[in-house]
């Protein structure tokens, strides 16, 4: 009895020794660099077997940009499956704990197959190729072999990725958003910004106009009490707002600089920078133009503007009450789900108004790309057949698959090459959440576009195949059928065809090009790095305290205590910095090495 | 004759008695080795410019840095302050409620219509195995302006013309917060005392209505004392995680607005560190927080064996 007894424990012993021996080297496996197995890992898949479709290959898509997880479905899933025998699960940070999971992917050592980077991502993507987490896309010839789109269309891209991030050699990705060439805004019929507002509404007001922003409150003030209720009979606001997506700062307060032609490169840094001209504004400048967002804000809502729930509701809430006609008021152009064709043809929708001291901010098209960027995972399974894939999205056939679904489905060429819609594309464009047949892949359009990328090409490149932009909204067989009573009403007024129309006539725009910085990206020291997340919690918690403050004396003395705050915590210091960067883009730019 | 049978014994299994002890204490001092010691090796990252990714070994060394960056400005000194006044007054709240399920269990086990009882305390318990994500769904379900049933309510009875938005205001949100609190883990925490109070003499509850005892006199001279044990040692434990407070009830129900009221110490360290990516810095206050702590405790035993004569260490 006792010798069993023994030895059960001496057997538990043995497990329990060897189970903490094991244990010791978790954290060990996480800390030796990734770097070593990494050759071994990506090494024979890439040299030796070469391309090999035979098995279903689920591409492990870390995303940054977007806003669905999980398998990607219907008809693109259906491309993925029937030409690579591929499907995309897709992980997206924003949907799952933001840059806490980053900072987890990024300690397990491994990012996935396919790692798309959002903005501010300079230091991301400089940190992770530190670790040895991203592939180098001219290992094993990977690029030479597979990825001849990118070397014959996109050398500048590849030489910009190199610049920034490969000391010059090594190319680890590409940016979102390519250009064949740099001509003008990359933007289709609608700019980013607008402002956006009830047409309908406005019109029956008599189309005042406006000088300033400030100037539409007394008007939305008049639309709020013309229309007091939405669709379903809920109470309307000029504005909705959300705060999930704020970093730093409050991120619709950062929208009026995008309204006088200055962004901050959403680098969250708290300093605005003019798309154009060599130009800066802090974001804590008194009387500036974060100061004077703030007080847009809080004036709206003591007139009774602002939805109460802004502070606790997210994008998707705001969506469906823009959709219920709840929201009279939006910086964006794409928050513009009101425009249904139910509604359109009664006249109603939310159309571009402008006012004369705008200047709205552009990107230019670029050869380089924007910053995010879609790079190969150091621990991916099968580089090949990723490069392979993304050889394809990048191609002609693959963005114009990529924004319009498959040839035959939503468009077909029509007479000298050029694209038409089909009936299904039709109604697709007029509702993009119409079903498709099953030999499509089934379900919503709108929900099987593809979900692993922010934008391969810019959708407003011309194709090299049908002479016409990929944007099925700039066809022309397009812009001759896409008219409805309430955009007829706006055409007329305005004197344009589109609102981007009116941006280019009236010289309105400030273009920010992407410039080319010989030194590489610079990469913000830990301190800095902690001087920001401070102070950025500050900046935006004190921004949404000011926005539903008491009274006028309640929001100057929040803002100057935001200031000192700010200041005290080392400010001037992230200010320093930045403003350094900026002059080196201005001094790009200057030499004219920004495309 | 009795040692020797032992010695032998031993001898013929090969182990004294000694080592057996030892190995059987073994397993569990190698779970606390490795779940309670080896995350230890984590503060390494408070020495060091931690990136995520990276060994440490690769990282630069920079000692006491973020240890001195805590109290590196007045405003940075003012944070700190902030954080901890939130953490001690969201504690000290919850310790000051910590009689209302003594009250509460007491008061129960005088129910005697035993369904009511029992459904009474079904519905109380239950709270506590609600996550507090879905207690905040609930909170929205109930307050949120656009549908909440408070707000509606309000409104069709016409007391209110323009919804508020009850979850973003930081009136009495320590209070509110500790109503959540207690909502949640009133019923739970009050089963132990039920326990207590199972096990009392019912012998002396006799003899104190014969003497005429009414019903609350049986209570305070009887039911108290006799819970009072229990009491206490629940109390030194909580002062103990005095700091600790956790930090799922305040990061679900943190917002822009009352963030600066309820940012304890520990949602203070993860929107810091994970939130902000300032991984060290976020690792040195923590280690600061174990250190306060550890002074906690032995304050509280201190305290305790001052005033009870016997301490719990």
């Amino acid at each position: 009895m006792k010798k069993t007894i023994a030895l059960t424990l001496a057997l538990l012993l043995a497990l329990l020794l060897i189970g903490c021996t094991a244990k010791p080297q978790t954290p060990a496996t996480t800390d030796t660099p990734p770097k070593d197995d990494a050759p071994t890992a990506t090494a024979p898949a890439a040299a030796d077997e070469g391309l090999n479709m035979d098995e279903l290959y689920t591409v492990q898509v870390f995303s940054m940009t977007s806003n669905y997880a999980g398998i990607q479905p219907g008809w693109f899933a259906k491309i993925l499956k029937d030409k690579f025998n591929m499907e995309h699960n897709i992980i997206a940070t924003n949907l799952e704990g933001g840059d806490s999971k980053l900072a987890t992917m990024m300690a397990s050592g491994d990012l996935g197959d396919l790692v798309v980077f959002g903005d501010n991502s300079v230091d991301t993507i400089k940190n992770a190729i530190d670790a040895g987490l991203l592939l180098d896309w001219n290992d094993n010839d990977l690029l030479q072999t597979y990825g001849q789109t990118f070397l014959q269309e996109f050398p500048e891209a590849l030489e910009y990725n190199k610049a920034m991030f490969g000391n010059g050699e090594k190319v680890y990705g590409i940016g979102y958003n390519v250009s064949y060439d740099s001509k003008g805004p990359n933007e289709g019929t609608d700019m980013i910004w607008g402002p956006y507002i009830r047409w309908d509404l406005y019109e029956a007001l008599g189309c005042p106009e406006f000088t300033t922003l400030e100037e539409f409150l007394p008007v939305l003030k008049q639309m709020q009490e013309m229309c007091p209720t939405s669709d379903t009979g809920k109470p309307t606001y000029a504005f909705s707002m959300w705060s999930d997506w704020d970093n730093t700062h409050m991120m619709f307060a950062k929208q009026y600089g995008a309204m006088h032609g200055y962004n901050d490169g959403d680098t969250g840094n708290l300093l605005f920078i003019n798309g154009a001209e060599p130009k800066y504004e802090s974001f804590l400048e008194e009387n500036g133009m974060y100061y004077r967002s703030l007080k847009l804000f809080y004036d709206a809502n003591q007139m009774g503007l602002v939805d109460p729930d802004s502070i606790s509701q997210k994008n998707a809430d705001v969506t469906a009450k823009i959709a219920d006609g709840q929201v009279l008021f939006s910086y964006f152009s794409w928050v513009t789900g009101y425009n249904t064709p139910t509604h359109t043809a009664e006249g109603k929708g939310m159309y571009m108004v402008p006012f004369k001291n705008e200047k709205v901010y552009s990107y230019a098209q670029s050869t380089y790309g924007g910053i995010r960027t879609t790079c190969i995972g150091a621990k991916a399974k099968d580089p090949v057949r990723l490069m392979d894939f993304l050889n394809w999205v990048y191609s002609d056939e693959g963005t114009m698959t990529y924004y319009n679904g498959p040839e035959g489905m939503a468009w077909n060429y029509g007479e000298e090459g050029k694209p038409e819609l089909t009936e299904l594309g039709v109604q697709i464009y007029n509702n993009s959440t119409t079903v498709i047949p099953d030999e499509w892949g089934g379900g919503e359009y709108e929900d099987g576009r593809p979900k692993f990328s922010p934008g391969t090409v810019t959708n407003t490149t011309v194709s090299k195949v049908t002479g016409e932009p990929f944007l099925n909204k700039l066809w022309t067989s397009v812009l001759d059928m896409d008219t409805n009573p309430a955009l007829e009403n706006w055409r007329e007024h305005m004197g344009v065809r589109t609102a981007k129309d009116y941006f280019v006539k009236n010289n309105l725009l400030s273009i920010y090009k992407v410039p080319f910085l010989p030194d590489g990206a610079r990469m913000m020291s830990q301190d800095l790095e902690q001087k920001k997340a401070t102070i950025g919690q500050i900046v935006q918690e004190y921004s949404w305290r000011m926005v539903f403050a008491s009274s006028e004396a309640e929001f100057d003395s929040l803002w100057s205590e935001m200031r000192d705050k700010a200041y005290g915590l080392g400010y001037q210091e992230l200010l320093d910095w930045t403003v350094e960067g900026a002059e080196a883009e201005f001094a790009a730019r200057e030499a004219g090495l920004n495309q | 004759m009795n040692t020797t049978t032992v010695v032998r014994k031993a001898t013929r299994h090969g182990l004294p008695d000694k080592y057996k002890l030892f190995l059987m204490a073994l397993p569990f001092i190698l779970l606390v080795l490795v779940f309670s010691y080896g995350p230890l090796f984590g503060w390494a990252y408070a020495f060091f410019d931690y990136r995520p990714g990276i060994p440490l070994d690769a990282q630069s060394f920079v000692g006491l840095k973020w240890f001195q960056t805590l109290i590196s400005s007045p405003v940075q000194r003012q944070e700190v302050i902030r954080v901890m006044t939130n953490t001690i007054v969201m504690s000290l709240l919850n310790i000051a409620c910590s009689v209302l399920p003594v009250a509460f269990a007491v008061f129960l086990s005088e129910i005697k219509v035993g369904w009511y009882k029992k459904t009474v305390q079904i519905l109380t318990t239950l709270p506590n195995f609600i996550s507090w994500v879905l207690v905040y769904s609930f909170a929205y379900a109930l307050f949120n302006t656009n549908n909440g049933f408070i707000n509606m309510l309000m409104k069709s009875l016409g007391v209110l013309e323009r919804p508020i938005n009850f979850l973003a205001s930081p009136d009495h949100i320590w209070l509110k917060m500790c109503l959540w609190h207690i909502w949640k883990t009133l019923g739970w925490s009050s089963i132990m005392y039920l326990a207590a109070i199972a096990g009392i003499d019912q012998e002396l509850y006799e003899a104190a209505r014969i003497d005429g005892a009414g019903r609350f006199q049986v209570i305070w001279h009887i039911t108290i004392p006799g819970i009072m044990e229990t009491y206490f040692v629940l109390l030194l434990l909580s002062i103990a995680n005095f700091i600790s407070n956790g930090m799922e009830q305040y990061f679900v129900f943190q917002n822009p607005m009352n963030r600066n009221k309820i940012e304890v110490l520990d949602l203070y360290v993860y929107n810091i560190g994970l939130g902000g990516g300032s991984f060290s810095y976020a690792t040195a206050v923590s280690i600061l927080k174990s250190i306060v702590s550890l002074t906690l405790l032995f304050v509280a035993n201190g305290l305790s064996k001052v005033i009870r004569g016997n301490t719990i260490l």
